[in-house]
């Protein structure tokens, strides 16, 4: 018996072949993820570790490492000169890094990403602390400046050319004076880096007299931990004081919880296209089992078992799952450089280490791949044991379909409403976002499952409406396409049910992005009146923008709308923005709950507007009083004047004063300056007038307008879309495999008909068009039903998130691309098979038995 | 009514030759084989199992070509054919009963019956259509599938469908092979009809002298040879005939 399930394997070559490949597909995308992002982990820690070689204590700020667009945790600068003078530090090189700036080169663009991706600011440090190599030298004296490697190669800057860097204040001109790379990447992750001395980095930054880190290095014979420990007796408990090893621990563990959300993210879509695989695999066997019923009767008549006949099928699903997840794991790790090199070319570069295999990765591709085959191979196996020996006997068409028992249509019900309910309970109970998420998964996969196992019923509908256009235009061959669709329902359904997927998760995501777009630019254009934006992709930008627009003739109002971090005392994060009082009115319209825009003109220093929901979550109201901790953990008290919806969320959690925003909250850079123009002023004469002053002062930017400007964010969301659209594509193509698969073993099948045909006169263009007839109405219907449940997943999904302002907007042109697409995708899966019944020999079809 | 060499030749066949395999291997299922067929006669091909019938009328039909010699169709050679020639002539010169799997079983019986004339994109001949139906005698069973229909109202319906578009010849093999004998007299006397109704010619493979006995002439082979080419008899002195071959 164990013979013919491998006899079973090797005679179809190319049935194996695919369904191998539904495996493969899944398995490598999986082990693909663990191998890449074990690699940057790795290869990260192998630079922590080296970059930290001689740093046995760092002293860093007690907020360090949360995120990056609030202002970076600093401590005065004091602090370093009391840790010199504890008795056992070697040496002690006081540090600011990670600040924001822009290098503009002579012809006044960008150095660095123009993807958004930031260029963060470095200081200089003692060379035995120095994480950088460089190619020329570091900078030693002000107005010096080493570049990052790749992001002055992109702009053609070399050592010795004069740079000019703007941060929070005026632009001023630089000496590059080498180029530099970390652990020999030219950026890291694709941001750029800029390494200035410490005073620059501090005048940049807005930050003087400020550090974000002490490197401190032990004398010889003092341990981290004595020298941790003397330190903190110096410095006392405004700065936390970490062991060289704990430092390292530290910034491995927050690189890995970045990494998490990549590996995560990743790994969804490797699932993904594992269900769609376990679709094609389950298909394949319903269909050679059926196709094998006379094989496995005439087996029983001759004395065997429906255990053996369970085990020869099931050893099949078993040899078919290792092999195809030994050659997953394989693909995976090919995959893995290939990963490295798109998230390269796209701009993100990490540093390179050979491929780290886990054994974490060999076991779980491995494990997914044979359980997920061996599950989906399960009831076809069953059913191969259910056949009696007189089938071997019977005449005619073998797996003509039974109608359902009412009880399975109900339990298949079940499973697509349990989806369903799941996706509610995780919408709706208020969850924790992780077990919410996971809710919302499963939910998804069931509601998959059971459309799938429900879908035979709509096949005969679906292809005679699909099938209805076909036929005004192929005749005969449509009408027998369309008849060979129906003909065994549960085979197109599964078909098409594997498309489904992918298509319905590309469809949600368009329905996602397009309702963000939607409420985005509806929100955006509500809250904001001016007539121009200025603002930098890569990050915040220079406070002085406004007040220089401010004093444009034809520019009314000219405003900064600033932002900012704080934490309150429970120690959940809040965010911030800060207007004028006396200028916001003009250039924003806040949709006052308690409040009003005289109330706004009025705020005081110490006075805060609250988002409606934020207050009411924390009971504040008009009148109460609260405390917001800064990045130094100095509590800032603040007086609630109003209340207000923010659907757009463009203001934060608290609006306070621009001013108090600035010093309290050490927030020097701003988001946006807000330009409204002057009466009388024409939109034109704004622009030019503007557009000359950025250029002459802050060269990298360019004024908006309000329309402009959404349309720019708009469209920069299109970049996520399309990382997407490339992931799910993987799914897609599986489910391609599946319908080559299925029409290929229906041609297999239907070698007697296709002879006949051929013999009566049928042409071999014309048997093409019936193939791909069965296939286009198996693809479309397949989309049709992706779409009908991206509709779905989408208003579902939607529903809570209205009250934070998102609009349900359906992208009717992209879902209609999808139903044009799913059917390209069927003349595509069609055309080998196709090719293959074409040349069908009419004599072997009519003799063979 | 006989054979006369007066009418005009429909399929002629000249020392028609067919081996399978090579060598020490090779088969002679046709080992020299002239055969004409005038227009309007119905000719019924007996022999043993094994005798080369299904293989002359392959070759004959152009569904297969000879080791050697040459098949003319209605004056066409169909040596100097390819492949899609010989799929126009099969649809439009040609019909074809098999002895089983004749019909497509995603269509009814009536959309089988026109598939020859779908196929060639052709309106049918309403007049001629609607006494074939009458002829078949399907009944109300015009719209059912095959797979709703008995073996031989199958039977019947291949035979309509051979008819439908005036072939200049039928060729049937074992039509009746798969019949009870009830079902089997329906469509020999269908095909019999045609030839006397029509003046249709038709070539039939058969091994059941009571079927050959509808013929009007006999043409028996063994061993990949003609060895009878005579007028049918009825269906004893068939079997009679057989006993000495
Ligand atoms: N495709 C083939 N390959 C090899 N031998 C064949 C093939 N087809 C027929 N034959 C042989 O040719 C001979 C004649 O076959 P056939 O014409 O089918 O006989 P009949 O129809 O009279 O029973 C037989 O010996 C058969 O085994
Ligand atoms: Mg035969």
């Amino acid at each position: 018996m164990n013979r013919l399930a491998l006899r079973g394997l090797r005679e179809r070559k190319a049935r194996t072949a695919f369904t191998l490949l539904a495996v493969v597909l899944g398995v490598a995308l999986i082990a693909g993820t663990f191998v890449l992002t074990d690699t940057i982990s790795k290869s990260f820690d192998k630079l922590i570790a080296t970059s930290g070689e001689n740093v046995d204590v760092r002293v860093v700020a007690p907020d360090t490492g949360d995120d990056f667009d609030s202002a970076t945790a600093t401590f005065p600068a004091s602090v370093a000169e009391r840790v010199e003078q504890v008795d056992g530090v070697a040496a002690a090189d006081g540090a600011y890094r990670e600040g924001f700036v822009t290098v503009i080169d002579e012809a006044g663009e960008r150095v660095g990403p123009t993807t958004g991706a930031p260029n963060i600011a470095f200081s200089a440090v003692e060379e035995r602390f120095d994480p950088y190599e460089y190619e020329g030298r570091a900078p030693a004296a002000d107005g010096e400046v080493a570049l990052s490697e790749k992001a002055a190669q992109d702009a053609g800057v070399s050592v010795g050319d004069e740079v000019r860097i703007q941060g929070v204040g005026e632009i001023e001109p630089y000496e590059v004076v080498g180029l530099a790379t970390f652990g020999g990447a030219g950026s890291v992750g694709g941001a750029a880096f800029t390494v200035l001395t410490l005073p620059d980095v501090q005048k940049v930054t807005g930050d003087a007299g400020k550090l974000t880190e002490i490197d401190v290095q032990a004398e010889p014979g003092v341990s981290q931990a004595e020298l941790k420990r003397r330190v903190s007796a110096a410095v006392g408990t405004n700065v936390a004081v970490r062991t060289g090893e704990e430092d390292q621990a530290q910034q491995s563990q927050d690189l890995d919880e970045i990494l998490s959300f990549l590996t995560i993210g990743l790994l969804v879509f490797g699932l993904i296209a594992l269900l769609v695989g376990a679709f094609v695999i389950f298909n394949t066997f319903t269909i050679t089992v059926a196709q094998r019923t006379r094989e496995f009767g005439m087996l029983r008549t001759i004395g065997a078992s429906r255990r053996q006949i369970l085990r020869a099928v099931v050893l099949e699903a078993l040899l078919i799952g290792a092999i195809g997840s030994v050659l997953g794991l394989l693909a995976g790790i090919g995959l893995a450089p290939l990963l490295y090199a798109l998230f390269g070319a796209i701009g993100f570069d990490f540093p390179s280490t050979a491929l780290v295999i886990a054994a974490r990765t060999i076991v779980v591709a491995i494990l997914l791949g044979t359980v997920v085959t061996l599950l989906s191979s399960l009831v076809p196996a069953i059913r191969a044991t259910r056949v009696s020996p007189i089938e071997a006997l019977r005449e005619g068409a073998v797996g003509t379909p039974k109608r359902k028992r009412r009880w399975v249509l109900a339990f298949e019900a079940g499973v697509a409403g349990l989806g369903v309910a799941l996706m509610l309970v995780g919408l709706f109970a208020g969850l924790d976002s992780s077990p919410a998420l996971t809710l919302l998964g499963i939910g998804a996969v069931l509601v998959f499952i059971g459309v799938g196992l429900l879908s035979p019923l709509l096949v005969g509908p679906l292809a005679s409406l699909i099938g209805r256009p076909l036929k005004a235009t192929g005749g005969v061959a449509a009408k027998i396409a369309t008849g060979n669709a129906v003909r065994t329902p549960s085979r197109t359904a599964g078909t098409a049910a594997a498309l489904m997927i992918g298509i319905a998760l590309v469809a949600f995501v368009a329905i996602f992005v397009n309702g963000f777009k939607a409420s985005f630019s509806g929100a955006f254009e509500e809250a904001v009146t001016a007539d121009f934006v200025v603002f930098d992709n890569s990050g915040l930008m220079p406070e002085a923008v406004a007040p220089a627009a401010a004093a444009l003739p034809s520019v009314g109002t000219a405003a900064n709308l600033r932002v900012g971090s704080g934490k309150l005392a429970s120690g959940a994060d809040v965010a911030l923005a800060g207007l004028d009082p006396k200028l916001a009115p003009d250039v924003v319209k806040i949709d006052w709950v308690d409040g009003s825009d005289e109330a706004l003109a009025a705020l005081g220093p110490q006075d805060a507007m609250l988002k409606d929901d934020w207050a009411e979550e924390r009971k504040l109201e008009v009148g109460s009083a609260f405390e917001i901790r800064n990045a130094e953990r100095r509590p800032v008290r603040l007086t609630v004047r109003g209340t207000y919806e923010d659907r757009g969320q463009l203001f934060g959690d608290v609006v306070i004063q621009d001013r108090t925003l600035r010093e309290q909250f050490n927030s020097k850079a701003v988001l946006a300056a807000l330009v409204a123009a002057g009466p009388g002023s024409s939109e034109g004469e704004v622009r030019s007038e503007l557009a000359g002053l950025l250029d002459r002062r802050f060269p990298t930017l360019d004024p908006q307008t309000r329309e402009e400007f959404i349309d720019s964010q708009v469209g920069s969301v299109n970049q996520i879309l399309y990382v997407f659209y490339a992931l799910l594509a993987l799914s897609v193509i599986i489910a391609l495999f599946g319908i080559v698969n299925t029409l290929a073993l229906s041609v297999y099948e239907r070698t007697r008909e296709l002879g006949l045909l051929r013999a009566v006169g049928t042409s071999r263009r014309q048997i093409r068009r019936i193939v791909r007839g069965e296939a286009i109405i198996t693809a479309v219907m397949g989309a049709v039903l992706g779409v009908a449940i991206g509709v779905l997943f989408g208003i579902l999904v939607s529903r809570p998130l209205e009250s934070e302002g998102f609009v349900l907007a359906l992208p009717f042109v992209t879902l209609g691309v999808l139903l044009v697409l799913g059917a390209l995708a069927g003349v595509l899966a069609a055309i080998a098979p196709a090719r293959r019944a074409s040349r069908v020999d009419v004599l072997q079809a009519l003799t063979y038995q | 009514m006989s054979v006369t060499t007066t009418s005009p030749l429909i399929v002629s066949a000249l020392d028609l030759r067919r081996t399978y395999g090579e060598g020490d291997a090779a088969v002679h299922a046709l080992a020299g084989v002239s055969v004409d067929f005038p227009t309007g006669g119905y000719t019924a091909v007996m022999g043993p199992s094994g005798s080369g019938k299904s293989t002359l009328m392959h070759l004959l039909a152009g569904l297969d070509r000879p080791t050697s010699g040459t098949v003319a169709v209605d004056g066409i050679e169909l040596s100097a054919l390819d492949d899609s020639e010989l799929t126009r002539l099969r649809r439009d010169r040609l019909g074809f009963v098999f002895q089983a799997f004749n019909l497509v079983p995603v269509l009814n019986a009536e959309e089988n019956i026109l598939l020859p004339l779908t196929l060639a994109d052709r309106e049918p001949d309403r007049d001629w259509y609607d006494e074939l139906i009458r002829t078949v005698d399907l009944g109300d069973r015009r719209t059912h599938r095959p797979s709703e229909l008995s073996g031989g109202q199958q039977q019947r319906v291949a035979v309509a469908r051979a008819l439908v578009h005036k072939p200049a010849v039928v060729f049937a093999d074992e039509p009746t092979g798969n019949l009870d004998s009830t079902s089997s007299a329906e469509v020999l006397s269908l095909l019999r009809r045609a030839a006397d109704d029509y003046g249709q010619t038709i070539v039939m493979v058969t091994h059941d002298p009571n079927a050959a006995s509808y013929a009007d002439r006999l043409v028996v082979l063994a061993d990949g040879r003609v060895v009878r080419d005579e007028p049918a008899g009825d269906a004893e002195a068939v079997l009679e005939l057989m006993k000495t071959v």
